[in-house]
């Protein structure tokens, strides 16, 4: 019998590792257990995340925490598992190996999860055993002989309630008991088996100790799965019901979310003219409020629909209804070769792309989720409404057509339309032939989704979002205001202060690249500053146009110019440019932050702006061709 | 196996299932022997809100990720399997319920579970 | 006359920002090589040693996929 004692925790804090099944609810017990002293980052090399963070015992032990993806096995199928299987073991660079590994199982199917704690056992190293969900189980009609079990595993079991505050006692009492070695773990002794052997010794064992200690009673309340399933599953019934909540979900981030967008739109433009009145005349003023004020501006505008959308996913997402969702859907994503958790994504995208790429976590499958994040900017978000509007406006006549449809809701129509084909055409194009793309996953029990945890990972999201993408816009926008400011004007000059700018010139310079899709000078520079976002553009072209910036409606001003000065055909090609351009830093931006590399970014760009270009062209000279 | 025994032996498995629909319409059709001459169930052939009981699973190629996976969520000999719904398009993926987990999963990696014998239809489950 | 100083520092600050991003070999050495220059000069102590302080990256494995600042 070879015992361990947890040493060196003098030198520094011991390391715990929480490990188990998915839906074992093991994120609540961290977030029970940590509360808000957690750190999320990546792990070195790869986009999984990692959350960490420390707890402070009762004795006063300081522990570092770490939740590790939840795997069904030690046998990765997934870069998530893989990253687990190898902390586990120790040899996952750059991570040092745990003290201390805390398996949590659900109480409720320890018939389940039971496998994967034989397999940590084989392991040999120090362990311990949580039960979660222990309040459920009285419910259930199911009793457990902790002691028998603890006997038969020759492990410390204790039982735990993740989701209620003070269900995590047993825990750290354990946990005291071992820092402070009044219980001495014993090293589990893992069982020479070969190859073979090893699953049927396992499903045997699990059998044996499934007979000694766990008994079933009479369950005192139906299962809820059984009598939700036959609703939320059913092929009629079920759909009916999602695409209430999808709906409720799209209308909430497209239009409940506009007058909080609004709110704040407002506010940082009443913040910037505020500075402003303070700062004397100079290039600072021009810096903070245009620069600093304006590019933050953006990004705090996004977090109305963010947040909201994460919100419903979250609920979602923790009362199991999410991958009841995926299943309903993956039968229509399969014209993309995608599975149904791609559906979310890229619904949110037509509201804005980057909540929508956000979304995309919920995608364990690594290619499947960046196919997605690669067809989500396709997705018509509805920031390009306000380009559309004007050019549609100024050029498309407001005529019916068969006596129902408008001429100028059918062009509109089809913008949006040509974006979702060519999303579904890209997604079969990178689909690799012959990979046997699996759905295999577990429809977890429904459960009330919790508050807190719910808050506290909306909380991380948002801290994420503004802290990371942050930096990226503001110091863009900063480099973009330098850009279009200087050189100024020299004094006396006509025409708009952007054409003398070093925006203005890259854009006089671009114009031999763009005047074959029909773009003229002012459309390039307009682009430029477009880059920021893509409603930029507007006023960016007004600016060109040397519309006064007071004048509240650009838009309406810039029509009868444009209608006069440009050709029909340079305005469908500025419309088919929009339908794929990449021009939002923002939506690259948090490409960079979801996939934590630039090579996805630079992939993104070049096949947007590719698909712009040659879109651009081909509706140019087709529509050159046509007006003859 | 004679033709007109394969064809008797097709003809008796029709019958008539009180949910829903004949089992004739559920089933794809996959005439499937083992080397006794026995029909072979398959999960993926499972007719809604049936169950059988697993007797292994067969492993499609050499290294299948699929087939150990469901070996490790519980597909293992013995456990009793109930189809508990079919996907609205095409009736793919299935959603299964073995032990006391509920699974989603595509008729292709379904077919991989291979069944002792299937039971009739229980439309009100127990337990 | 401050104005431009603050604001082109800011800008550098920016571009410096992107730079290590981007393309953090090229942003080492124009660190160093302006190390170097401070310090022949003689001038700014504390900025020399800040740029000089530029530590070998610790198990991050390649800076494009590190999810803080590459170092």
């Amino acid at each position: 019998m070879s015992t361990v004692t947890v040493d060196n925790i003098f030198a520094r804090s011991l390391r715990v590792a929480l490990v188990g099944n998915p839906n074992c609810g093991k994120t609540a017990l961290f977030n029970q257990l940590t509360g808000s002293r957690q750190k999320v980052a990546n792990y070195a090399g790869v986009t999984v995340e990692r959350k960490s963070g420390y707890l402070v015992t009762p004795q006063g032990h300081k522990l570092q925490v770490l939740d590790l993806p939840g795997t069904y096995s030690l046998v990765a199928t997934s870069p998530d598992e893989a990253v687990t299987r190898d902390v586990c073991m120790g040899r996952y660079k750059g991570e040092p190996a745990p003290d201390l590994l805390v398996c949590v199982m659900a109480a409720t199917n320890l018939r389940l999860h039971l496998r994967f704690l034989l397999e940590l056992i084989q392991l040999g190293r120090p362990l311990v055993v949580v039960l979660n969900m222990a309040d459920v189980l009285e419910k259930h009609g199911i009793r457990i002989d902790v002691p028998r079990l603890q006997a038969e595993l020759g492990v410390p079991v204790v039982t735990a309630i993740g989701v209620r505050a003070g269900g995590t006692k047993n825990l750290l009492t354990l946990l005291d008991a071992v820092v402070s070695q009044e219980t001495v773990l014993q090293l589990p002794h893992p069982a020479m088996l070969s190859e073979g052997e090893e699953t049927a010794y396992v499903h045997e064992r699990v059998r044996q100790i499934l007979e000694m200690c766990v008994t079933h009673d009479h369950p005192i309340a139906i299962k809820l799965e059984e009598v939700l399933d036959r609703w939320v599953l059913h092929p009629v019934w079920g759909m009916v019901i999602l695409s209430i909540l999808l709906f409720i979900m799209f209308q909430a981030v497209f239009s409940w979310a506009q007058p909080f967008m609004d709110m704040i739109q407002d506010l940082m433009n009443k913040l910037g003219v505020l500075v402003g009145t303070f700062l004397p005349e100079g290039p600072l003023r021009g810096l903070i409020v245009e620069g600093v004020i304006g590019g933050a501006g953006t990004v705090v505008v996004f977090l109305p629909q963010i947040l909201i959308l994460f919100l419903w996913i979250l609920v979602l997402e923790e009362s199991g209804y999410l991958p009841r969702a995926a299943f309903l859907l993956d039968g229509f994503m399969a014209a993309a070769g995608l599975g149904g958790r791609s559906f979310i994504p890229l619904l949110s995208s037509f509201a804005c792309a980057v909540p929508g790429i956000m979304a995309t976590r919920t995608i364990q499958h690594a290619r499947d989720r960046m196919v997605t994040i690669l067809i989500a900017p396709l997705m018509t978000c509805s920031a390009r409404l306000p380009i559309y509007a004007l050019l549609i406006g100024a050029f498309v006549p407001n005529k019916a057509v068969m006596g129902v449809f408008n001429v100028q809701g059918l062009v509109l129509f089809i913008l949006y339309i040509a974006g979702i084909l060519s999303a579904l055409i890209v997604a079969r194009i990178l689909k690799k032939k012959g990979e046997e793309h699996f759905l295999l996953m577990e429809l977890p029990n429904y459960h009330w989704p919790s508050l807190r945890n719910v808050g506290l990972e909306l909380w991380q999201r948002a801290h994420i979002f503004l802290s990371r993408v942050g930096t990226i816009i503001v110091t863009l926008s900063i480099l973009l205001w330098a850009l279009s400011s200087f050189p100024a004007p020299p004094p006396g000059a006509t025409g708009a202060a952007l054409d003398w700018s070093l925006a203005g010139r890259i854009g006089h310079v671009l114009v031999p690249i763009f005047s074959p899709i029909g773009f003229n000078w002012q459309i390039c520079v307009a682009l430029i500053v477009g880059l920021a976002a893509r409603e930029v553009a507007v006023g960016a072209l007004g600016t060109v146009y040397a519309i006064a910036a007071s004048e509240s409606d650009v838009s309406g001003s810039l029509m009868p110019l444009l209608s006069a000065q440009w050709g029909l055909a340079t305005a469908f090609s500025l419309l088919a440019w929009y339908v794929y351009a990449p021009q939002c830093l923002s939506t690259l931006a948090i490409i960079r932050r979801e996939t934590g590399s630039w090579r996805m970014v630079w992939i993104t760009m070049v096949y947007l702006f590719a698909f712009a270009y040659g879109a651009a062209f081909l509706t140019y000279h087709v529509t050159c061709w046509l007006i003859g | 196996m004679g033709i007109i025994d394969k064809i008797l032996k097709y003809l008796s498995s029709f019958k008539i299932c009180f949910c829903r629909m004949p089992m004739k319409a559920q089933m794809k059709v996959q005439n499937l022997f083992n080397e006794e001459g026995e029909r072979i169930i398959t999960l993926n052939t499972l007719p809604l809100y049936h169950s059988g009981i697993v007797d292994h699973v067969k492993a499609l190629s050499s290294h299948d990720i699929i087939a150990q996976r469901l070996g490790e969520l519980g597909f293992v000999p013995g456990e009793l399997v109930k189809v508990i719904a079919y996907g609205p398009l095409g009736k793919d993926p299935i959603a299964v319920e073995v032990g006391f987990t509920r699974f989603a999963l595509r008729r292709s990696e379904a077919c991989r579970v291979v069944l002792r014998q299937a039971s009739s239809c229980s439309e009100n489950s127990d337990s | 006359m401050l104005q431009w100083v603050i604001t082109g520092g800011v800008v550098l600050v920016c571009i410096g920002f992107w730079l290590k991003k981007l393309m953090p070999r090229v942003y080492a050495t124009v660190c160093w090589q302006l190390a170097n220059q401070l310090k022949r000069w003689g001038v700014l102590p504390r900025l020399q040693k800040r740029l000089e302080r530029r530590p070998v990256s610790t198990g991050c494995g390649s800076c494009r996929s590190c999810d803080r600042n590459c170092h």
